[in-house]
């Protein structure tokens, strides 16, 4: 049981961590949280046994820093619009376009 | 007399509807758009909403610019910068030309409709790539009638928010034809409320609008695809919730300058 806590806790840990640096860093949290209470709960049962705590110290850790690393994005983050030049080339181009074909026609209202 | 009467009404009443109050040129509408990933929203692009002036040998006309760009973080990933532009007759919001052209994740996609109410034909062009053809793009040519209501997205968009809507009562609706994909769909819009959120903009007063549109696979579910326009004399759309095939999402807005009223 420890054993499958242990294993699932890491997992979901690292995929925190691997969300944590991507565009969607907010979804961190799901994962994130599925790894704490992992954790807790191997904590709980190595607690009984007296055995090693190493690797739920180390889930503990690695959802911290994908956490932190989450809040910090979230909070100082700004979003702002990639290279749009090749837009801008399109709608100039579509203007002109546009203006050949509309000269001549007839505005009803 | 009763009918001459009533046939007076009706031209004045039409004469009311088709009054742009709302609309000017150089008006710059800016949104952030929101999808929902596991019931999170994360804000994935931009889009813009822009008026301008064009002039012809007739008069002029007013170019409504739409534009959907995907943030630089998401650019990697799913790129989108789409452009759809509508060239109209300012006071009726009638459209002239419709452009559509769209660039999402590498999948291009160009639709050109040129209206002509003489002979109430619309000339609609539909460009894919393609390593079939020499250009590099397989080009489809195509003659359809349209109805004397029939308006593009862009227009009808911009056209609902020339509508007298304080007059309209809780529940009321009314039904445009739009014309999408070469296709004419039923896009309604039914008022559900008038309730007071809160926007970049500061707390408005808004129309809760609910979008319906049938024949067509855009937007899915009823009543889910929902609109707030202000209850001012601009109308601007401040929030905007929308599902569609692949997901759901928001759109709110940031900022807006040159606004008419």
């Amino acid at each position: 049981m420890k054993k499958t806590l242990i294993i699932l806790g890491l997992i979901s840990a690292i995929l925190s961590a691997v969300l944590s640096v991507l565009p969607v860093f907010k979804l961190a949290i799901f994962p994130g949280i599925l790894a704490l209470l992992c954790g807790i709960g191997a904590l709980i049962l190595a607690k009984k046994q007296v055995s090693s705590t190493q690797t739920i110290q180390l889930i503990f850790l690695i959802v911290i820093l994908s956490f932190s690393l989450s809040l910090y994005k979230t909070i100082f983050t700004k979003v702002e619009v990639g290279n749009t030049e090749d837009l801008e080339q399109r709608e100039v181009e579509k203007v002109e376009e546009a203006k050949e074909e509309l000269l001549n026609i007839e505005i009803t209202e | 007399m009763k009918h001459l009467l009533f046939l007076f009404t009706l031209i004045l009443s039409t004469q009311a509807f088709s009054q742009n109050n709302a609309l000017t040129f150089g008006e710059d509408l800016t949104f952030s758009a929101s999808y929902n990933m596991s019931g999170v929203l994360t804000e994935v692009a931009q889009v813009k909403m822009e008026t301008s002036k064009l002039n012809t040998n007739s008069g002029e006309l007013m170019r409504l610019k739409v534009t959907a760009t995907t943030y630089s973080s998401f650019d990697s990933y799913f790129k989108i910068r789409d452009l759809y532009e509508s060239y109209v007759n300012p006071k009726t919001i009638k459209p002239y030309l419709y452009n559509r052209e769209i660039d999402e994740g590498g999948h291009y996609k160009f639709v050109k409709y040129n209206f002509d109410y003489s002979s109430r034909t619309v000339k609609a062009l539909l460009r894919k790539k393609s390593k079939n053809f020499e250009s590099g793009f397989w080009d489809q040519n195509f003659n359809n009638s349209f109805s004397n209501n029939t308006r593009d997205i862009i227009s009808t968009l911009y056209y609902l928010r020339t509508l007298d809507i304080k007059k309209a009562p809780i529940g009321a609706s009314d039904t445009f034809i739009v014309l999408f994909d070469n296709k004419e769909v039923k896009c309604s819009f039914k008022l559900l409320a008038k309730e007071t959120i809160n926007t970049a903009l500061g707390s408005k007063l808004c129309y809760k609008l609910a979008i319906n549109v049938s024949g067509t696979s855009i937007f899915k579910g009823n009543n889910d695809n929902l609109i707030w326009l202000t209850a001012d004399e601009n109308k601007i759309p401040v929030y905007a919730k929308f599902k569609i095939a692949v997901g759901n999402g928001e759109l709110k807005i940031k900022s807006a300058n040159g606004l008419k009223n």
